[in-house]
This record gives structure tokens, C-alpha cells and sequence, in this order.
């Protein structure tokens, strides 16, 4: 408990720091609390909307992670490496240059299909397959998937900037909009998350154990799927793609707190926000006026970590 | 594994195939005021630097395969390509303007030569078999991918061109791109003949090859170097192009069998055939808009690598 508070703390501090600095004039904490309660200004209306869509965006993805590495029964799994992103990526892309007016309310219910989609062909292919085919399969149906997104920016995206928050994951103008999008999927993947968590928990020893502690798999798989699927999909409609979040977070909050999901999930959650935020924060001011997209920092920090869970052999389940 | 096709049939329709690819791409596309100025210093440059370019590709993914014992090596998803881009993007941005190029050949070698290293570190120390050797090459493909972007969006370039040297294009290819490829090539076809007879002894194990008088972990040093110097060529020249490497050793290797006398002739014609008819595809299909040739490969091989995967 003491471990999340002290998360807590880190998060408000970091958003604090985040609304603080930016392309314009540092502002000191009095001033931004000002312009909050005012209503107005810079930091109400770019800043803090951009702040809090950062924390749900990593908050997603991590659940997304922490769900799917519990499913699979495998450490390596992630939304992003397994192409549920690169899907919802797809199909979102391909609405915004079909359709970019009359898409926005349903912006996540498309990027939700696409990303099920993705992920019904991996869990098709995937079956009986070990950890790191698992892993493969879905990385060759990311590259093929990005190979199109890809494909289609190069060849009818409006602006290169928009076609660079959709290939590295960017929270770039994101607004109060994206909040109110991503809200009721972040709350769903919380409490959805802790909900089934104590079920969840007997999955890590072996269907059989599970079936014989009263688990209904047939029920209890399906829901997690969903519940990984959607958040990975809310995320990526508003942010892109967003890598190696949704695989490295759940790791770290294992190490922080056990392998038990019901202090997993909320753990997860906050570690994703507060990475993201990170992310976005230092992107943004490394050199101003010009951003690193969130997805590029993550996947420069998150690489090297991967590579370190696949050399410690630790991750052969 | 029988070879299903033969040699000199394999042979004799893919030089067709490159023929029928190197006349649409010589006759296709815009006419121009001054025929001969497109057709020898713009078209013809162009399709041969993709012939060599796919050849050194294909040839570079077969000798990582071999190295690393691993069918599913590449050099796009063990990093070298990303690694070898991002010293190349390193160079631009001390230099500035655009660089020689052959110094963005010498640190694209540079480059590609980290992970040459750590691939050969990695496949001698036994501890990582197929799957995850590959999960260790994509994890420096991310880290070296997400790096270069990272240093290339920082410094302005402009976004859309960079976005299409990432994905890997042949566009303004000239002569000099051409003889740079073909030297380079050239330095790996001596030495593919010279050695192709200890190439296939390691194809029966280290132990065996011990047994028949050859050094398994010399040759390995000497194929892994011989695939960096390919894959940062072809950088250098036409930026990363991923999953050539992929899906012509298997066809060769279905075609004309496991000798690697036959191989590699076998293997550069075939990598130079797709590369030159996916960028015909890619520069013809959504004219005047051209398509990075990367993409299309990627297309291709995306699919045939899980197909790969899944047999494994």
C-alpha cells in the first residue's frame, strides 16, 4: 500500500512538472494551479488535457499488457508486439482517411474491431504454439499490418505530422476530446482488471489446476481477451502506437508487487500512466519547439529492457 | 531436401524474369524531353542498382541463416539493417548535407557491425535458440530504429522524404549508388566461390565440419561479416529494405537444394529479380505517387515469414 502511495505522489508530481514546462514559458506550480481553476489559458486547455490523455493512454496499454501476459500464460506477450495494435492502428487510419468528419465519436469502436481482428487471426494461428512463436506470429502480423499503415500515410496522409503520431505513437494535440474518449475505457479496464483478477489468478498454474479450483475457462478466457483488447484499442485510437509499454510495465509491477492481478492491474495502471507521461513530458521538452513522439522515448527505454528479460532466460514460462 | 525445379531451369527463368522486369522498367514511366538522359541516367541506373541491391539482400540473408543455424535470420529483423541505418543518419547529421557515399558506406559498416557482433555472440553462446534469437534481433531493431528516428525528427529533416528512406526506396539511384552495390558484391561472389565447399561442411554441424579439417567458428566470423558488408551496402545505398532475405533463400534453397555452389548464383538472381519487380510495382502501381520498395517487400515477406514460422 505504502509502494502505491508513493507511486501516487511520483505521478502528481511528474504531472505537475508536465503541465509546468512546455514549447512556451515554464509556469511555477502556483501559476498553473491558477490557470486550472480559471479555466483558460495554455495550460487548461493544451497541457492538462494532454497530461491526463498520456496517463490513460500508458494506463491502457499497461492493463492491456498485465491482462494478456496473465491469458497467454506467457511474459512476452503484449498488445503491441502481438499486432493488436498495429490492427486497431489499421482500421483507425483507414476510417480518418475515409471518413475523417463523421468519425470521431466512433473513433474507438472502429479502432476495437480492427484490433480483434488482429487478434483473433493470432489466437487462430497461435494455438499450441510455444511462448516465443506465440510471439513471433504476432510479429510478423505487426510488421505486415504496419507495412500497410505505412502504405497508406505515404501515399493519402494529409500531413506528415499526423502521419508520424499514427507510425511512432504521439500524443501531439491531443485534447479534452481524447480525455472524454479514453475515460470510460480506462475505468473499464481498471475495474474490469481487478474484477475478474482473483479468477485470473489460478490461470498462472495451468488450465487443469485452474478447472479444478472451480475456474470456467470457457467464460473466463473470453472476458480477459475482451478486457485486453478494448483498452489496447482505446488507447491507440487516441494515441497511436504506442510500443513495448504494454510488455515492460506489467514485468516492473510484478517486481514492485507480487504476482497477485488484484494489486497487479491497479500497479500496472499507474506505472503505465506515469512512463507515458514521462515520455510525452521529456519528448516534449528536450528541444522545444520540436517533439520526440511518446512512442519513440518508450520504445528506445523499453527495448534495452526487453532485451534484458530475454537475456536473463528468465522469460522461457 | 530435394530440389524441386533444378538448377538451370531455376537459373534460366529468373535471368528471364529479370529481363522481362528490366525492359518495363526501362520502357515504363513519364516521357521526357531528353529520351536518352532518362533512359541511361535515370531508368537504367535505377533497375540495376535494384538487381544488385535484391542480390546482395537475398545473398546476405542466406549467409546470416547459415551463421546463426537459424531459419528464420534476416537481416532486417536481427537489426542490422536498423543499426547500420542509424549510423548512416548519425553521419548526416554531423555532416550535414547529404555525405559521400562511400562514407555512409564505411559507417553503415560501422554500424551493422555492432550487430554483426553481438548476432555471432549471441549464436555461439548456445543460449539462444531459434525463436529468441530472433526476439533479440527485433529488440535491436526497435532500439536502433526508435534511436534514428528519434535523432532525425529532433533536427527537422524533412519528415516525408525521411519517411521514405526509412522504408527503404530506390528513387534517384545513379551510377555511382550502382558501382558501389556491384563492388561490393563482386568482393562477396570471389569469396562465396572460394568458399562455398567449407560453407557446406558447416551445414552439417560444428562437429563435422570440425572433423573435415575446417574452423566452424572462423567461417562463422567470415559469413557474418561477409552478410554486414552486404546488408550496409545496400543501406547505404537504398535505405533498410526488410524480408528480401527471408523469402529468396528459401526459394532458393527449394529450388536448387543446400549446395552452396549452386546457391549463391542462384540466390543473387533471384533477390535481384524481386527487388527490381517490386520497385517496377512500386513506382508503376499509384503513379505519379511512388511507393518505398520496403513496403511492398514487407507485404510479401510478412506473410511468408509467419508461413515460416508456423512449419518451423
Amino acid at each position: 500500500m505504502a509502494k502505491f502511495v508513493v507511486l501516487l505522489v511520483m505521478l502528481a508530481v511528474v504531472i505537475v512538472l508536465s503541465l509546468s514546462f512546455g514549447a512556451t514559458d515554464s509556469l511555477t506550480p502556483g501559476a498553473v494551479v491558477n490557470e486550472i481553476v480559471a479555466g483558460n489559458g495554455v495550460v487548461y486547455l493544451f497541457r492538462l488535457p494532454r497530461a491526463l490523455a498520456a496517463v490513460l493512454v500508458g494506463l491502457c496499454f499497461a492493463i492491456s499488457g498485465t491482462v494478456l501476459q496473465s491469458l497467454t500464460r506467457n511474459p512476452l506477450a503484449s498488445p503491441d508486439l502481438l499486432g493488436v495494435t498495429s490492427g486497431g492502428g489499421l482500421a483507425t487510419v483507414i476510417a480518418i482517411l475515409v471518413a475523417p468528419a463523421a468519425i470521431g465519436p466512433y473513433i474507438t469502436w472502429v479502432a476495437f474491431v480492427g484490433a480483434s481482428m488482429v487478434a483473433a487471426v493470432i489466437w487462430f494461428l497461435g494455438r499450441g504454439a510455444s511462448a516465443q512463436r506465440f510471439i513471433l506470429t504476432g510479429v510478423a502480423l505487426s510488421a505486415f499490418t504496419h507495412a500497410i499503415i505505412t502504405l497508406l500515410l505515404v501515399t493519402y496522409a494529409p500531413s506528415a505530422a499526423e502521419a508520424m503520431i499514427w507510425l511512432k505513437g504521439s500524443l501531439f494535440g491531443r485534447g479534452w476530446v481524447h480525455v472524454k474518449h479514453l475515460l470510460p475505457w480506462a475505468c473499464f479496464a481498471v475495474v474490469g482488471g481487478i474484477v475478474v483478477a482473483h479468477q485470473a489468478n489460478p490461470l498462472v498454474l495451468g488450465p487443469t489446476i485452474a478447472t479444478t479450483l472451480g475456474i470456467r475457462l470457457s467464460v473466463l478466457r473470453p472476458c480477459l481477451w475482451l478486457l485486453s483488447v478494448a483498452s489496447a484499442a482505446a488507447a491507440v485510437a487516441v494515441a497511436g502506437t504506442i510500443g513495448f509499454v504494454g510488455l515492460i510495465v506489467p514485468h516492473v509491477a510484478r517486481r514492485l508487487c507480487g504476482p497477485d492481478l488484484r494489486f497487479t492491474v491497479p500497479f500496472s495502471g499507474l506505472l503505465g500512466g506515469l512512463f507515458v507521461l514521462l515520455a510525452d513530458t521529456a519528448g516534449r521538452v528536450i528541444a522545444p519547439p520540436l517533439e520526440i513522439p511518446a512512442g519513440l522515448i518508450c520504445a528506445f527505454l523499453g527495448a534495452p529492457y526487453f532485451g534484458y528479460l530475454l537475456v536473463k532466460g528468465k522469460t522461457d514460462l | 531436401m530435394r530440389p524441386v525445379a533444378g538448377f538451370w531451369p531455376s537459373v534460366f527463368s529468373t535471368v528471364l524474369l529479370i529481363a522481362l522486369g528490366g525492359y518495363l522498367s526501362l520502357s515504363l514511366g513519364p516521357t521526357s524531353a531528353d529520351p536518352a538522359y532518362t533512359l541511361y541516367q535515370i531508368r537504367l541506373p535505377r533497375f540495376v542498382t535494384a538487381v544488385l541491391v535484391g542480390a546482395a539482400l537475398g545473398l546476405a540473408g542466406s549467409l546470416l541463416q547459415l551463421a546463426t543455424r537459424n531459419p528464420l535470420s534476416e537481416p532486417e529483423l536481427l537489426g542490422v539493417n536498423q543499426s547500420a541505418v542509424f549510423a548512416v543518419v548519425l553521419l548526416l547529421l554531423v555532416l550535414g548535407e547529404r555525405a559521400h557515399p562511400l562514407a555512409m558506406l564505411s559507417v553503415a559498416l560501422l554500424g551493422g557491425a555492432v550487430t554483426g557482433t553481438a548476432i555471432l555472440l549471441m549464436s555461439a553462446s548456445g543460449a539462444f535458440p531459434r525463436e529468441r534469437l530472433i526476439l533479440a534481433g527485433l529488440t535491436m531493431a526497435f532500439f536502433f530504429g526508435s534511436a534514428s528516428s528519434g535523432l532525425l525528427l529532433l533536427n527537422e529533416t524533412d519528415l516525408f522524404e525521411l519517411l521514405h528512406w526509412t522504408a527503404g526506396k530506390l528513387s534517384g539511384a545513379n551510377w555511382l549508388d550502382a558501382g558501389l552495390v556491384g563492388g561490393c558484391l563482386v568482393v562477396a561472389v570471389i569469396v562465396s566461390v572460394a568458399r562455398a565447399t567449407q560453407w557446406n561442411a558447416l551445414l552439417l554441424g560444428d562437429d563435422t565440419a570440425r572433423g573435415l579439417g575446417i574452423d566452424p567458428v572462423n567461417r562463422r566470423v567470415e559469413i557474418v561479416s561477409l552478410a554486414v558488408l552486404l546488408c550496409a551496402v545496400s543501406v547505404a545505398v537504398a535505405g533498410p529494405i526488410g524480408f528480401v532475405g527471408i523469402i529468396v533463400p528459401h526459394l532458393a534453397n527449394a529450388m536448387a537444394g543446400l549446395d552452396y555452389r549452386r546457391r549463391t548464383p542462384l540466390l543473387l538472381l533471384m533477390g535481384g529479380a524481386l527487388v527490381a519487380l517490386s520497385d517496377l510495382l512500386a513506382r508503376t502501381v499509384l503513379h505519379p505517387a511512388e511507393i518505398p520498395v520496403g513496403i511492398l517487400t514487407a507485404l510479401v515477406g510478412a506473410p511468408y515469414f509467419l508461413y515460416r514460422a508456423q512449419k518451423l
